[in-house]
């Protein structure tokens, strides 16, 4: 699987021939379906444990973008653009704050279309970056970079918390059209 | 409880190979911090420590007790395992260490510790000074990435 390539799988693809036993379904529907997530909206602090992230805005990467491979361009799909926040990193040293800041987005968050295909991020980086400015010691604004279908409509930005603390949801759904 | 349940219960009980503070560790997914670490991280230093003389004399050739050495060591591996650190390091989830332990020294700490463990297990089982000194340094890296730890 090639993430930096805009990976997008299904959650039943692989499931051919043969009618699948009782156990496979089950199975099936706990890896694809699981809990449903909560509902979020852009603007509104996501509680990820002792930290918390907001989905400020969400438009089409730019075209040129900067020089930067994340934002080369890839046949077929779109690049959209996520601008988030991050809060509560304040406590972790500043290269710790800035890897637990880029590995969350790239490895938590994920686009789903109506098709059911869901696209992980090609990339995150400090929001500085876009125009090629030093982000000096700006840790809190980054944007993450999805490359989804073309065709796909109705996309959801999932966010997923490993480990949700008392009234946290294991995972929250933004409706990225709203 | 029958009472051979209870004298399975007993026995790993007084084992003593139990882990103690780094009970929980593995099964945590996000942003374990220096100050509820430590007491885990003091306990592996503990064992650490415990072991290294008794290697020392035995890479010596002067008699050591090695049941006392293999006591510490299934002790030292048992909070190791605790800590979930070798299933996070095998995850193929980029961010799991990252995510899981976010601060640089419990990171720091928890490489050193491993390694070290690594290699004073394999100088129980075949006595080798050069392994023993890999050890001890990854020791030594261990004890200041636990002072570093807030």
């Amino acid at each position: 699987m090639n993430r930096r390539n805009g990976r997008t799988m299904r959650c039943a693809e692989g499931r051919r021939g043969g009618s699948p036993s009782a156990l496979a379904f089950v199975i099936l529907v706990v890896a694809c379906g699981g809990d449903a997530p909560a509902t979020g909206s852009r603007g509104q602090p996501i509680a990820i444990g002792a930290y918390a992230l907001t989905i400020e805005r969400v438009q089409p990467a730019p075209v040129p973008g900067p020089p930067i491979s994340t934002f080369r361009e890839q046949p077929g799909r779109e690049a959209l653009m996520l601008t988030v926040r991050w809060a509560g990193l304040e406590e972790l040293d500043p290269m710790s704050r800035l890897a637990f800041a880029e590995k969350y987005l790239e490895d938590r968050l994920t686009v789903v279309d109506s098709t059911g295909a869901r696209s992980v991020p090609t990339g995150a980086m400090q929001s500085a970056l876009l125009f090629m400015n030093d982000p000096g010691d700006n840790w809190r604004d980054w944007i993450v970079v999805f490359h989804v279908p073309e065709e796909g409509g109705g996309r959801v930005l999932e966010i997923e918390n490993p480990e949700p603390g008392p009234d946290q949801p294991s995972r929250v759904a933004i409706d990225l059209a709203r | 409880m029958t009472r051979s349940a209870l004298v399975v219960v007993l026995m790993g009980a007084c084992s003593g190979t139990g882990s103690g503070a780094c009970d929980g560790f593995a099964d945590r997914n996000l942003g374990i911090v220096g100050t509820e670490y430590r007491p885990c991280a003091k306990e592996i230093l503990a064992k650490l420590d415990a072991l290294r003389p008794l290697l020392e004399r035995r890479v010596a050739g002067e008699a050591t007790d090695v049941t006392a050495a293999r006591d510490h060591s299934a002790s030292l591996a048992a909070r190791i395992e605790a800590t979930g650190i070798m299933d996070d390091y095998r995850s193929m989830r980029p961010s799991t260490v990252v995510v899981k332990w976010p601060e640089a020294s419990t990171r720091a700490f928890n490489e050193a510790a491993f390694y070290a463990t690594v290699r004073y297990e394999a100088v129980l089982a075949f006595p080798n000074d050069d392994v023993l000194q890999q050890g001890i340094r990854a020791h030594e890296q261990a004890k200041r990435a636990y002072d570093a730890m807030r």
